[in-house]
């Protein structure tokens, strides 16, 4: 017997969804005044289409928000970049909030939020020029191997020197 | 606290999950009306804020997400937290109404104040054990009470996993035990294994050892429980009225003593046997009340090997590893990987009679006995002329290990049994 199921009428997802979009969508917009220092803005549908792609990822890379979600975060880290401009920001960002998700899973939530992001910001304005694809691709899985190599040998503690990225 | 028990004995006991305590009680309130769906709202409800709680003090700020698995486990070391305490309450319908009329999150704190409780009085019981340890070269009774163990107290975290319990805890205690995990499990581990330790303490650590080496010669790397055994002989010889200075018993003594016997007589027998025995060791009474406890599994074992014809296995002749001239038991201290494969080398090369005397010159163990015989370096003219010049002791050790080509898988194997036998068979019938 599944005590989730039980306690849960049988919907164990039930149990597992805390944050509720509106909550994501004000944290963005709490964001506009850093954004707009940069020339960047989100629209009312641009908040909604990251929030809502914030909550997919999380659906597709099975992890549970315990805040406002990552993408408030993402836009106040990545809104000085020079790649990032009024006409991608919101495409970006929703790449990014997916590509985050995915890099936790994948380095075994061994870096902290802040440590990700900065590593992300780093290989994004640096050997990606810009492209979430790239990050995708090339960096995380490499940063993963490194993360998982280091871990393996005992001696893992981050420092962005130690991924020369 | 008091509760409302006008509706004792509503909960059907038979349903309820050990397990999952807390879920099989929510599962059994509904069905019988005391908890509404308003409740099940609630706890519902209360069930997302503790995990939420528990994801934080996870990730400790360094994180805001959690992956779906830990938030799992987190959840459910909640719930095996509450249903640990509502455990302890006095009837299962009391336990329904505390669920009803408490918060989880006060049930879960209250859990986690029984669970600490457990806890300390597990590590306390795990240092007294560790001090007076009976001495015994089966490895996995010092590696699981000393080593596993203290790995568990290390890593455990009642707080976030309570649920988890670490170790495989690979020594098998008498009776199993009832829970399966976390600390409730290894607290109820430990109690056994202080008691059953106890008890063994009773008695010669040699003559324990010259007990299980004679029922098996290779149990100092077996996963056997010590204790049943011990306990098993110790009855035996207090039915023939003997002492406890030995721990052997006549096989066909013991044997016509069960004969004949149902299960309940031979329970009778055994208790009134585990009774006088507890007494004269002079055992505290929670010991006595746990001998009481094996003797349906003792009483098991004991029809199970009379069906099986393996009574020998629990009632063995003593067997002298000192006797054995030409192959010397040093229970385990084989040759390097080195030495043997030098060994195996010049098996391949040497003729008959080249081997045999290699053999008896080089081999010192009988581990490394076992391991030229599984390696089939010897075929049957060889392996009979091998056996012919071992001492009887080895023979019944190497009985002991190919007792049957039917269990054998290997043909190497099935050829060392089978040349056993026709030794066996052979030789001339034993005068006593």
């Amino acid at each position: 017997m599944d005590s989730l199921t039980v306690i849960f009428d049988g919907n164990r997802n039930n149990a597992l969804t805390f944050t509720p979009s509106e909550k994501v969508e004000q944290a963005l917009v709490n964001c506009s005044a850093e954004l707009e220092k940069h020339g960047l803005s989100l629209s009312k549908s641009d908040i909604a289409e990251i929030t809502s792609a914030n909550i997919s990822a999380l659906e597709k890379t099975g992890r549970l928000e315990l805040g406002e979600g990552i993408a408030p975060k993402l836009a106040r880290v990545f809104c000085s970049s020079p790649f990032i401009n009024d006409k991608n920001i919101t495409e970006t960002l929703c790449e990014l909030t997916y590509l985050f998700y995915e890099f936790k899973n994948e380095s075994d939530d061994m870096l902290s939020d802040n440590e990700m992001l900065d590593l992300m910001k780093c290989a994004f304005d640096g050997v990606c020029g810009g492209s979430a694809h790239a990050l995708a691709s090339d960096v995380i899985p490499e940063l993963t191997r490194r993360m998982r190599e280091k871990k393996a040998d005992g001696d893992f503690a981050f420092s962005e020197a130690n991924y020369d990225v | 606290m008091t509760f409302n028990l006008t509706n004792t004995l509503a909960v059907n006991k038979e349903v309820l999950d050990s397990d999952n305590y807390f879920a099989s009680l929510v599962i059994e309130g509904k069905r019988i009306g005391i908890l509404s769906g308003k409740d099940t709202e609630r706890l519902q409800r209360e069930s997302t804020e503790l995990l939420k709680k528990q994801a934080e003090s996870l990730v400790s700020g360094k994180s805001t997400s959690v992956r779906s698995e830990t938030a799992q486990k987190l959840l459910s070391s909640v719930f095996y937290t509450v249903g640990a305490y509502l455990k302890t309450f006095p009837t299962p319908d009391s336990a329904l109404y505390a669920i009803k009329k408490e918060s989880l999150g006060s049930l879960f704190a209250l859990g986690q104040k029984y669970l600490s409780g457990l806890l300390q009085k597990a590590k306390t019981k795990q240092l007294n054990l560790k001090k007076y340890l009976f001495v015994t070269q089966n490895k996995y009774y010092r590696t699981t009470a000393i080593d596993g163990l203290n790995a568990f107290f290390a890593l455990y975290n009642p707080f976030l996993f309570a649920d988890e319990t670490i170790i495989t805890a690979d020594y098998p205690v008498f009776l199993p035990c009832k829970s399966s995990a976390g600390i409730e499990f290894i607290a109820e581990y430990i109690d056994r294994l202080c008691l059953e330790n106890r008890f063994c303490l009773f008695f010669e650590a040699n003559e324990i050892h010259s007990l299980l080496f004679s029922s098996d010669p290779l149990y100092t790397n077996s996963v056997i429980n010590i204790f049943g055994r011990v306990l098993i002989s110790a009855l035996f010889r207090t039915i023939a009225d003997r002492a406890y200075d030995s721990l052997f018993c006549d096989c066909a003594e013991a044997a016509g003593l069960c004969m004949g016997k149902t299960a309940p007589e031979l329970g009778e027998m055994l208790l009134s046997a585990a009774k006088k025995l507890t007494h004269t060791l002079g055992c505290s009474e929670r010991l006595t009340d746990y001998v009481r406890e094996c003797i349906p599994t003792v009483v098991g074992t004991i029809i199970n090997a009379q069906k099986l014809g393996t009574l020998n296995g629990l009632f063995p002749y003593r067997a002298s590893e000192a006797s054995a001239t030409a192959v010397e038991i040093t229970d385990g201290q084989s040759m390097n990987d080195a030495d043997f494969t030098a060994l195996t080398e010049k098996l391949t090369s040497a003729d008959s009679d080249e081997k045999i005397s290699l053999l008896l010159s080089v081999i010192s163990s009988f581990s490394d006995l076992l391991d030229i015989l599984h390696g089939g370096y010897l075929n049957e003219q060889e392996l009979l002329t091998l056996f012919g010049a071992l001492p009887e002791d080895i023979i019944t050790l190497l009985v002991r290990a190919f007792p049957d080509a039917d269990f054998e898988n290997d043909d190497r194997d099935i050829l060392v049994c089978s040349s056993l036998r026709k030794y066996i068979s052979a030789m001339p019938p034993k005068t006593t």
